[in-house]
């Protein structure tokens, strides 16, 4: 028996997981790399600008 | 009832320590100071309190962006409540702040940290009396053995919920005559609560008070002057000797010290012999070479030592994914007859991309492990004083070396990290060179060229990380040399923390963080990577599928990789388009240049039974490999690291301008390798079916390379149009004068 629809539904499940994640941790701030950043600052290079850790102090702040 | 709680306290005091204790929190604990680059947020377990830990500072003026964080917090935010850790076998230097803080009216609890630390010395201090002294009370805690820490919660919540404000301590006659005097003046324009610290602020002549309140700053400059004339000295040197004779008074009567050994404490003893001037250079490096040395290994002719990380990795590679892993996916893919596409994506595309990239866990799990003890033990800072002597010779300033530190583990906080620095010239400086310095996800192509080209030989990654020490030197006094970045290196000043015996918990936390993160990436962001990779490695341009074949030359991938790979031939591997694509997809995350090769290269689909590394001898020579190597750790960094580089430069042109910097200098540097080092016997040969096969001499590499480093040389040697006269340069100018 063809086996396609399962190998394909395996890979579309492992792109929905690492997807979604990428996605969530993007809304958290945090980048690629698995590090917290001040994405979501308006300051952006304001050298004393503060991080916590949803990033909402930073965003109200500035 | 819910309160907010600062955490405020000088730099390596254990805050971040005592933040975790008291929330149950996992911020990384590192031991040197400054590893608090922002301000965090927690909850106190079990209250309903708010915990802020701020970084650490020696006072609340306004000098360095850590200052700035935790004053307009203080002040502007006003907490219920501040926990002032104080580390206890240090009382007199910690206090300073402690006066400040008590100055700002904010009910505070003195939480007396590392008491264990104190009996270990044999020292005593009388806690009734020092906070009958400071009019607050005072906890004797040790937040690492978490003793002390209920008594603590207890405290702030009962000083915090009374609103008990400190009494002020006050100065002597004159100094406190003219507080008086700017409390007057400052009366109705600031809250009452802070009228103390803004008067005393006001005589310092801070200037964020002075700009902000000038009027009261006319009425008290009269008193100021004749304060300045009596005591024939600065206003804020002034204040800074009156809190200091206070502080020595408190410390004289509550502080018994047990008599000290003459040769010092064990650390000192220890510093004496690694941070010495002319050993500690030569110990720092010879420290890297056996840490990559026992995970990757060594070889010279035919002596070998096989690291411990490679001979985990070559199992992960050849026995986990190569025996299990790829043969059960594949045979589960095979198991209705045929290979069809989708079978194909699952097994070169996804098994052989990510588990190209897993296979590097078992050494980056070592190094990860290896720099943690590094920096619990207390070495890390010590290199950075090491470092500073060095830098401080060619005008740089040593605070570049604490993101330098950072950016061993991720070049983003690593740049981040650059905000600590007051100079707006070095701060940028160091934003554009932090990644320089191999990151953890640089460290698996590091393993993966090494084993490829150099079998076996951690001096590969020694080398690395002092190219990239010397590449931040250089691009350091070439950048000052533009207008935009030049000026004097700001003055670095850093306490050496004690040694101690590496914490089991916060080297496994800080190791298994890093390592989890690996795979995060792995799973996630190369994962996708791969699958793009694959699409575009098994299409031609007319969108037909060519088979499991994935580094077939007609595809979409092969076409673009072939046009841009001509660039790359003056470095000795413009043959290969794989190589660049590589390179190119490392943009994405760094370990993507291994995830790419894994995909192009099928290797684990094990078409072929070929390691990745025998397929990368036969394309690369030594001297094209260590120019491949270098060329991928000094460019453009990946995309999160180049976002990060971005909000510290401010503008995409500048961003842009550190890019196109990055990658002509990384470019330049390959040149110069390949160009060079070709002429030694063996670097220039390709390893085909076990045959070194001799290529030519690359001749138009080695004299663009001669007139590359002709170039930079020049530019490290001439005069700097805007060089700034530091103190030195303004004393001797002043002594010709004289003469």
């Amino acid at each position: 028996m063809n086996n396609d629809l399962a190998v394909g539904a395996v890979i579309a499940l492992m792109v929905i997981a690492s997807v979604s994640y990428m996605l969530l941790q993007r809304k958290r701030g945090v980048n690629s790399c698995g590090c917290k950043g001040c994405t979501r600052c308006r300051s952006q290079s304001a050298v004393n600008v503060t991080i916590d850790d949803d990033g909402d102090a930073c965003k109200d702040k500035n | 009832m819910s309160l907010t709680i600062a955490l405020a306290g000088n730099p390596n005091s254990g805050k971040t320590t005592m933040f975790n204790k008291l929330t149950g929190a996992n911020q990384r604990v590192g031991n040197w100071p400054g590893v608090t680059i922002d301000r965090k947020v927690g909850r106190i377990r079990g209250t309903d309190y708010e915990l802020v830990d701020l970084p650490g500072i020696y006072s609340l003026s306004p000098y360095s962006p850590e200052e700035i964080v935790s004053r307009n917090f203080l002040i502007e935010d006003r907490p219920d409540a501040v926990i002032n850790i104080v580390d206890a076998t240090n009382l007199e230097r910690n206090l300073f702040l402690t006066l400040q803080i008590i100055d700002t009216g904010i009910p505070t609890v003195i939480a007396l940290n590392m008491m264990d630390q104190v009996r270990k010395l044999g020292d005593r201090i009388d806690v009734e009396k020092l906070s009958k002294e400071l009019g607050c009370r005072v906890i004797p805690v040790s937040a690492l053995n978490a003793e002390g820490i209920k008594e603590l919660v207890t405290a702030v919540g009962e000083v915090a919920e009374a609103k008990l404000s400190p009494e002020p301590l006050y100065f002597d006659g004159d100094i406190e005559t003219a507080v008086t005097q700017a409390e007057e003046a400052l009366r109705g324009e600031v809250p009452d609560e802070t009228l103390r610290f803004h008067a005393v602020k006001l005589i310092e002549k801070d200037n964020a008070v002075c700009d902000s309140h000038p009027d009261a700053m006319n009425k008290v400059s009269t008193a100021v002057r004749e304060l300045e004339r009596k005591k024939d000295d600065d206003a804020d040197s002034i204040i800074a000797d009156g809190r200091y004779n206070r502080i020595t008074t408190i410390t004289e009567s509550v502080v018994k010290k047990a008599p000290r050994d003459e040769r010092g404490t064990l650390s000192d003893r220890i510093d004496r012999i690694v941070t010495h001037r002319v050993w500690g250079i030569p110990i720092f490096v010879g420290v890297i070479a056996v840490v990559f040395f026992g995970i990757i290994g060594f070889s010279w002719g035919d002596f070998k030592i096989v690291g411990i990380g490679t001979w985990c990795t070559d199992w992960v590679n050849d026995v986990f994914i190569g025996e299990w892993i790829d043969p059960a996916v594949r045979a589960w893919c095979e198991s209705d007859g045929e290979f069809s596409s989708v079978d194909a994506l699952l097994c070169s595309g996804i098994v052989g991309g990510v588990g190209a990239v897993i296979g590097f866990l078992p050494q980056m799990l070592l190094m990860f492990l290896a720099l943690c003890i590094l920096e619990d033990i207390g070495y890390m800072a010590r290199i950075a004083f090491v470092m500073d002597r060095v830098f401080r010779h060619f005008g740089l300033s040593g605070k570049t070396l604490i993101p330098l530190l950072v950016g061993t583990g991720c070049g983003v906080p690593g740049i981040m990290a650059s905000r600590t620095i007051e100079s707006e010239r070095d701060r940028r400086i160091t934003a554009m060179t932090t990644t320089f310095i191999p990151c953890g996800a640089k460290l698996p192509v590091i393993a993966m060229i090494t084993s490829a080209v150099f079998p076996g030989n951690g001096l590969i990654a020694v080398f690395c990380y002092i190219m990239g020490i010397i590449l931040v030197l250089v691009s350091g006094i070439i950048l000052k040399k533009l207008k935009s970045l030049s000026g004097t290196p700001a003055p670095f000043i850093m306490e050496l923390p004690p040694y101690h015996i590496p914490s089991v918990a916060n080297i496994l936390k800080g190791t298994l963080d890093r390592g989890w993160a690996f795979c995060k990436k792995a799973g996630t962001i190369i994962l996708i990577s791969c699958i793009i990779l694959w699409f575009l490695a098994s299409y031609d341009t007319g969108l037909h599928y060519i088979g499991d074949n994935v580094g077939d030359a007609q595809s979409i991938l092969a076409a673009f990789g072939g046009a841009v790979c001509v660039i790359f031939a003056p470095l000795g591997w413009g043959d290969n388009w794989e190589l660049t694509v590589g390179t190119i997809t490392g943009l994405i995350a760094k370990e993507n240049v291994i995830g790419t090769f894994g995909t192009l290269f099928g290797i684990e689909a094990g078409d072929n039974g070929e390691g990745l590394e025998t397929v990368l001898s036969g394309m690369l020579t030594k001297s094209a490999g260590l120019g491949f190597l270098a060329f991928n750790l000094i460019c453009a960094p990946c995309f999160a690291a180049i976002g990060a580089m971005h909000r510290e430069l401010g503008r995409w042109r500048d961003t842009g301008m550190a890019i196109l910097y990055q990658c002509l200098l990384a470019y330049s540097v390959a040149l110069i390798i390949y160009g060079f080092t070709s002429y030694i016997g063996g670097w220039n040969s390709l390893v085909v079916d076990g045959t070194l096969i001799e290529q030519a001499a690359p001749v138009g590499s080695t004299v663009a390379g001669i007139v590359v480093l002709a170039i930079i040389i020049y530019l490290l040697w001439a005069k700097d149009p805007f060089r700034q006269l530091s103190g030195r340069d303004e004393y001797d100018a002043e002594k010709g004068m004289r003469a």
